[in-house]
């Protein structure tokens, strides 16, 4: 198991190498000038000029983009992550607490998914093809069609708009309940859209694990009902729904960015708005590098979960 | 025992007593704002949504300006000011006295040394090798040499300290007269105590004044780092205390002794809150926001109507809408082709489609709350408007360079002019008559200019082709396109012009600028030019003349269109009936009059 760990987290390291040039590319492959972006139009020209060259001296643009490349990568690894050009400040300042915020809404819709999907889930699989399993098939259907921004607006309609039971925009005061009221919509929308389809997964995956053959075989010894469902079946049904819940969570942060926008909530999906219309590089390059550690970072933690969860699979002859 | 139960009996109703005691309930306006960029000083690029913070944030300028954008003597920090002309060199001293009872919000007393300081830290090459962008000294005698050298021993020869009261600014006389000279010796304080730690004084020699006892880039390494985004400590009426979670909080400074108009905040707690623009009518009907201010749909109009809870302010903005053109490329360098496109587009329709009506048309550079547009209304009138009209049109073209079938010899025929615009002008080396127009996406004022122009310049043998880029790319291909080569395509963009207070069209479209981003339209007219330089050099008594020289740059620029003037619409200023005074006008945003603003 440790060699397995090893090897795979040295694998890491290429695949997001290769991600990092490929995406360093497609960002200055960007059309526009994001130190004109920085630019006042009508600073007098000698002082435009001045400032341009400092500031683009300071951005490290002068350089060719190879050597630009290496000193990101430097910068990167000791834990620098560049200077925003939209916000004039270092990219970790204008980054750190909004990419809080967006993971302490993201890991709440996360629990509250499993926990709503888990308890639907397994119900709709024991009652199968009951009302309520019927139901949810339908809106299980339905929330993976419908484009997140959609269902935030009707609920930003309905509740703030129409009901005026929650405040539009951000927070007026730091108070934690405030806060708290203003994360009810994001909260909500996001976790509905996840449940819905996670749903789905939890059903099959009990059903199949209940319709294997020792389920058969601990309901003649007697064997409680709820424990039969709760202990051996989900146990052997996590697999799976392990494997979509870890993977989906890096498209839960990355999918929050227009929700985020929606509801003006304080996270990194105004700033990537904000950083791609600005032609901010180093923003867009260090969020998306961020965006592709979380899907890479997932991947191996399904593996590593897999081995732990299912003994059966083998991972090598010395594992 | 009694005694203890008593004595607590008493404390307790001492303090039932206290609580039940009125406190004053803290006021608190909330504020609906756009995105802001963070940037809460003066130098780095500021949007207009973050000036209206900082002109809460700063104050006692020595000069201020008003409702019509004129320049007015801010008597409360200043006690008075004399100016006197050097009849030999033409420099021109400013002396000022200022109030002595003036303190920043953290009390300290705010004397003339941060005054003094504010130019030498504005001017300094260490605040410009920081990107700083402001070079409000540049006419300050010894600027140049004071901004290219850093160091200990440099002194600003134009700026004197004389006592805790009084300084001077000293004016270099070959750079003037200028007529908005106010301009060049207003002044706004920076706290030295705070950028220097409370360790830096101000040396006034015969050289000069310069920074002493504490080094200019630590200072300035202060302001770029952690003044910029969180300046904690100021003199405007509001004190910044955070801006988390896209909330701007300020507080009330009890230390403000007022504005240019005498007035004293009274709202205790100001929070500006970012939201999508989208959003702000709704935040404002549900009441999580106090006031709204910026353009309005009628849609939003209407549903604010209804609610009967609100007070509207309407007032002209002060930009205009504009078709702006690269003036040194291509058929749009043609002044005729310029004049053609005018009169292909109907401005009415324009209005009422995009606004409903509710924008105005404008002839050229200026906007309505200008004093030199009120001082010059009858005249402004009398430019020829430039209404929809295809025959004109038609003969502008004729008069145009592009009178040429394509071989560039045979003359241009109308009669045989295709609809499918396979029959182009051409001028006399064979190219086309083709103008390729870059607006941006969602916008409406492209869509229309798109189905307004594109047909009719085919009637009339010329194309009109629009594209859609984001800002960004609008920005990089007009300010600029000059240094784009062979990457430059387009010839003409939709935008807007801003005119804030003071707006001094010079660098705008002198030829001097032309091909830097200060002058995006690359126009270069001898006739424009000689205006400008007359606005330019006039001196301040001579009012007349400058605004004679004004007349004839608007009728100029008027004729030969660098860019095409559409409309100016309307604002609005939408608030809780329970907030007084809120005298938002064209020149002034919320964050300039809020001193006056009131609630119940």
């Amino acid at each position: 198991m440790r060699k397995y760990c090893l090897k795979r987290s040295l694998a890491l390291i290429p695949t997001l190498f290769v991600i990092s040039v490929i995406l360093f590319a497609l960002v200055k492959m960007m059309p526009g000038d994001p130190v004109a972006m920085m630019m006042d139009p009508h600073t007098k020209p000698e002082l435009y000029a001045a400032s341009y060259a400092v500031k683009k001296e300071e951005l490290g643009y002068n350089d060719t983009l190879p050597v630009q490349y290496i000193r990101y990568m430097e910068h990167l690894l000791k834990g620098e992550y560049g200077y925003s050009s939209s916000y004039q400040r270092p990219v970790s300042d204008v980054v750190t607490k909004p990419l809080m915020n967006t993971i302490m809404l993201n890991g709440i819709v996360f629990l509250l998914s499993c926990l709503l999907s888990l308890t639907i889930g397994v119900y709709c699989a024991v009652k199968k093809d009951g009302y309520v399993d019927r139901l949810m098939q339908y809106v299980s259907i339905v929330s993976i069609s419908l484009p997140s921004f959609l269902l935030g607006a009707a609920f930003l309609y309905l509740f703030s708009f129409s009901l005026h039971l929650i405040p539009i925009g951000t927070v007026s005061s730091p108070s934690l309940i405030d806060k708290a009221v203003h994360m009810i919509l994001p909260v909500l929308t996001l976790t509905l859209l996840l449940s819905g389809n996670w749903i789905r997964y939890v059903r099959n995956a009990m059903i199949q694990a209940l319709s294997a053959d020792y389920i058969l075989a601990l309901r003649s010894r007697g064997i409680h009902r709820r424990r039969i469902v709760g202990v051996h079946a989900l146990r052997n049904a996590m697999l799976p729904i392990m494997h979509v819940a870890v993977m989906e969570l890096p498209n839960l942060i990355s999918g929050s960015l227009l929700i985020e926008v929606l509801f003006s909530y304080n996270g990194i999906g105004s700033i990537m708005i904000h950083a791609l219309m600005m032609r901010d590089c180093y923003l867009i390059l260090s969020l998306n590098l961020l965006y592709a550690l979380l899907y890479v970072l997932s991947s191996f933690t399904m593996d590593l979960l897999s081995a732990y969860l299912d003994p059966r699979i083998r991972l090598d002859k010395h594992g | 025992m009694k005694k203890l139960v008593t004595i607590f009996i008493c404390l307790m109703l001492c303090m039932g007593l206290g609580g039940c005691t009125k406190h004053p309930q803290d006021t608190t306006l909330r504020i609906a704002s756009e995105i802001l960029s963070g940037n809460f000083m003066d130098g780095f690029s500021a949007s207009d949504y973050d000036t209206n913070i900082l002109e809460m944030i700063h104050g006692y300028a020595t000069y201020d300006y008003d409702e019509n954008g004129s320049m007015v003597l801010n008597e409360v920090p200043v006690k008075e000011v004399s100016r006197e002309v050097d009849a030999t060199t033409g420099n021109v001293r400013y002396d000022y006295t200022i109030a002595d009872d003036l303190k920043w919000s953290d009390g300290h007393p705010l004397t003339a040394a941060d005054y003094v300081f504010a130019i030498l830290f504005d001017s300094s090459c260490e605040w410009m090798d920081a990107g700083a962008m402001n070079a409000n000294y540049d006419h300050v005698l010894g600027y140049e040499e004071y901004n290219a050298a850093s160091g200990e021993d440099v002194y600003f020869p134009g700026v004197l300290l004389i006592d805790e009261t009084h300084f001077s600014i000293i004016l270099d006389g070959a750079k003037l007269p200028y007529f908005n000279e106010m301009l060049l010796a207003a002044v706004s304080p920076k706290p030295l105590h705070i950028f220097t730690d409370g360790k830096g004084t101000i040396l006034t020699t015969e050289a000069g004044s310069r920074l002493k006892d504490y080094s200019m880039d630590d200072a300035v390494v202060y302001a770029k780092e952690e003044y910029r985004s969180a300046p904690s400590i100021s003199c405007g009426p509001y004190v910044f205390v955070s801006y988390e979670d896209h909330v701007v909080t300020l507080k009330r400074n009890t230390y403000f002794l007022g504005d240019f108009r005498h007035q004293i905040p009274e709202i205790d707690t100001i929070l500006i809150k970012e939201m999508d623009t989208s959003l702000h009518v709704s935040a404002l009907i549900n009441g999580d926001v106090d006031l709204i201010t910026g353009v309005l749909s009628d849609e939003d109009l209407l549903k604010i109507q209804e609610e009967d809870a609100f007070t509207i302010k309407e007032f002209a903005g002060k930009a205009y809408g504009n078709l702006a053109f690269a003036c040194d490329f291509g058929p749009a360098a043609d002044m005729h082709v310029r004049r053609a496109l005018s009169y292909m587009i109907d401005k009415h329709e324009l209005i009422q489609t995009v606004y409903g009506g509710r924008a105005s048309l404008v002839s050229s550079d200026y906007v309505p709350a200008q004093w030199m547009a009120q001082e010059k209304e009858e005249a402004l009138e009398q430019l020829h408007v430039y209404d929809f009209h295809l025959e004109k049109a038609k003969e502008e073209l004729g008069q145009s360079d592009y009178v040429y079938e394509a071989d560039g010899k045979t003359p241009f025929d109308s009669n045989k002019i295709q609809k499918d615009g396979s029959y182009l002008r051409h001028n006399e080396k064979g190219e086309a008559l083709v103008i390729r127009h870059l607006g941006t996406s969602g916008n409406a004022v492209t869509d229309v200019l798109q189905l307004q122009i594109t047909q009719r310049a085919l009637d009339l043998g010329m194309r009109f082709e629009v594209d859609y880029g984001d800002f960004a790319a609008l920005s990089m291909h007009y300010y600029e396109g000059a240094s784009l080569g062979d990457e430059r395509v387009y010839h003409s963009f939709n935008l807007a012009n801003v005119l804030p207070p003071g707006y001094d069209p010079y660098y705008n479209y002198h030829s001097q600028f032309a091909g830097t981003p200060m002058n995006p339209t690359g126009i270069r007219d001898d006739e424009l030019d000689a205006a400008l330089e007359v606005m330019e050099m006039s001196d301040p008594t001579q009012r007349d003349d400058f605004l004679d020289a004004w007349m004839t740059y608007e009728e100029r620029f008027h004729e030969i269109l660098p860019v095409i003037p559409l409309y100016i619409s309307n604002e609005y200023a939408v608030h809780a009936k329970n907030i007084e005074n809120v005298n938002v006008n064209t020149m002034e945003g919320y964050g300039h009059i809020i001193t006056g603003v009131r609630m119940q």
